[in-house]
């Protein structure tokens, strides 16, 4: 059941530092939302999803935090104290921290986790067969989850959480290390949770979260400097100087907002496709 | 200086073949980029390409070196490799040390001016003193990146170095990758980043099912719409958008 959340002034300093990670971020991402978090590199983006988690909190002898975090209407109110798992999952930008190691097989590894929840026994195998087919990895269910490729580690620490089926769903930078057709997969799947599941997902270049969000927030510094749809966003030159837009993006974005006289149709129909005016 | 892969042949356990009769070379002012899917053995390759791992039939030679009996170390001071996962490889207490240490260790003349020369290129001066595990990822991986750039080897090897990157630091690794080549460094570069790589690469090499499905210069391959598709590559979004746009396909740069 996906949840509400809703962020108030957080605000969070690493306590061998000066400056704040998080500078009163304030953001309401409506129950199923979909919501792509992008900005430069030490913006705030893992120390953000990092407090959602509860991984960093009033629990946490190197941060200072204060702000209000709502997760649902009655499902958590206040600063976590503790790891919100199960209610909320991470999985965490290094998919080799992620993997727990502590067992033989891939498909132990994604047991592992339901056995975590109380909830391995009848129909485990085939829910732990069919998490791995949609990310296409159902060929290493008896490799040693220590001995996979990096695409291939990401691709079972995203398994051994969306497995758990969380309210709200945290992924920190999920395609870094991913090829075009498991980024495919990864899409498909966040696209099926929409309305299901609340996800909040970071990335280091604007591509991903552009195809797949509905809401794209952009950190600098510890704020908010922008929150809007993605297409919106692209035609302002804040997501392709200060985040991650490519070349190619702003040979595109230049066109785009030419006046409506001297675009040629294609565009038109560009701009349309994007939801544009 | 060219490194040679004739015939290789590489398989973790037996009757698991991950590389299969793969030949390529790359040498001073190539761009090789190498892509393919999760799991289909391209770090293995680089774990060849520098005797880390050596194949089981075929020859990898690296100028007169065969890697099969020479040593990793001499082997690195003519190809530098950095890994995917940075954890893998950083060992020092603080980002200079870790930069200072391959030029070092390979007795390079001026090994200082190497390392200072290496971190200015990757934007770390900045953060020089500090312990390595306290950098944001990003800066991590461009730490591997500068460690390898200040061994002053002619051939480097990149594991998926742009992962993570946000733009500025993108723009920043253009402007090394402009440098490496005005110093006619061979470059072969393992990434999924065809936007940033494609139009650096002089030849891309497609790895599937351990074999060369695509070894060549890239502007054919981009134009290859059944080949792209069967690789299971995936054009920049703009690249495909351009092309969509029949007549603009110019206005957008490969």
């Amino acid at each position: 059941m996906a949840a509400r959340i809703d962020i108030l002034s957080l605000s969070l300093r690493y306590s061998d530092t000066a400056l704040p990670a998080l500078d009163s971020v304030s953001l309401e991402i409506p129950q199923g939302g979909c919501v792509g978090i992008v900005g430069p590199t030490g913006s705030g983006k893992s120390t953000l999803l990092h407090t959602l988690s509860g991984i960093l909190g009033k629990h946490h002898p190197e941060v200072v935090v204060s702000g209000q975090l709502c997760i649902g209407s009655d499902t958590f109110q206040g600063i976590p104290r503790e790891v919100l798992f199960p209610t909320v999952g991470l999985v965490l930008q290094d998919p080799f921290i992620q993997i727990s190691g502590v067992r033989d097989t891939v498909t132990e590894e994604l047991r592992f986790t339901l056995e975590n929840l109380d909830a391995a026994g009848q129909g485990s195998d085939q829910l732990i067969q069919t998490m791995l087919s949609s990310l296409g990895i159902e060929h290493l269910a008896d490799r040693a989850p220590t001995t996979l490729s990096g695409g291939e580690t990401q691709r079972v620490a995203l398994a051994s959480i969306l497995i758990s089926n969380p309210s709200v769903l945290l992924l920190d930078e999920p395609v870094t290390a991913l090829d075009a057709t498991a980024q495919n997969r990864l899409r498909s799947i966040l696209k099926s949770l929409r309305g299901r599941t609340t996800v909040l997902l970071t990335d280091s270049q604007i591509d991903f979260p552009m195809s797949v969000c509905d809401t794209i927030v952009v950190l600098d510094r510890g704020r908010i400097e922008a929150c809007a749809k993605p297409a919106e966003l692209l035609l302002t030159g804040k997501l392709l100087t200060n985040v991650g837009g490519s070349e190619h993006w702003s040979s595109l974005v230049t066109p785009l907002n030419q006046p409506s006289s001297r675009r040629p149709g294609p565009l038109n129909r560009i701009r349309k496709a994007l939801g544009l005016p | 200086m060219t490194i040679t892969f004739h015939n290789v042949c590489f398989e973790y356990e037996l009757s698991r073949p991950i590389l299969h009769n793969l030949s390529f070379h790359a040498g001073p002012s190539d761009f090789l980029l190498i892509v393919g899917q999760n799991g289909v053995g391209k770090s293995t390759l680089l774990k060849l390409a520098n005797g880390i791992l050596k194949p089981t039939s075929g020859r990898v030679t690296v100028g007169d070196l065969d890697t099969k009996n020479s040593r990793t170390s001499q082997i690195a001071g003519e190809l530098c490799v950095t890994f995917q996962n940075p954890a893998d490889q950083i060992f020092a207490p603080t980002v200079a040390q870790e930069v200072e240490f391959a030029p070092r260790n390979l007795r390079r003349d001026n090994s200082p001016g190497l390392a200072h020369q290496a971190m200015a290129l990757c934007g770390l001066d900045a953060v020089a003193t500090h312990h390595p595990y306290d950098l944001p990822p990003a800066q991590r991986k461009l730490l591997t990146v500068a460690s390898a750039v200040a061994s002053g080897a002619p051939l480097l090897a990149f594991d998926e170095p742009s992962a993570g990157l946000s733009q500025l630091e993108l723009i920043g690794f253009e402007k090394l990758l402009d440098a490496l080549k005005i110093e006619q460094r061979g470059l072969i570069v393992v990434s999924h980043d065809l936007g940033l790589f494609l139009k650096y690469a002089t030849r891309v090499l497609i790895l599937r099912s351990g074999d060369a499905l695509y070894y060549g210069p890239p502007e054919p391959l981009v134009a290859n719409e059944g080949m792209i598709r069967k690789a299971g590559l995936r054009l920049p979004v703009p690249l495909r958008v351009g092309r969509l746009l029949r007549g603009y396909e110019r206005d957008v740069k490969l």
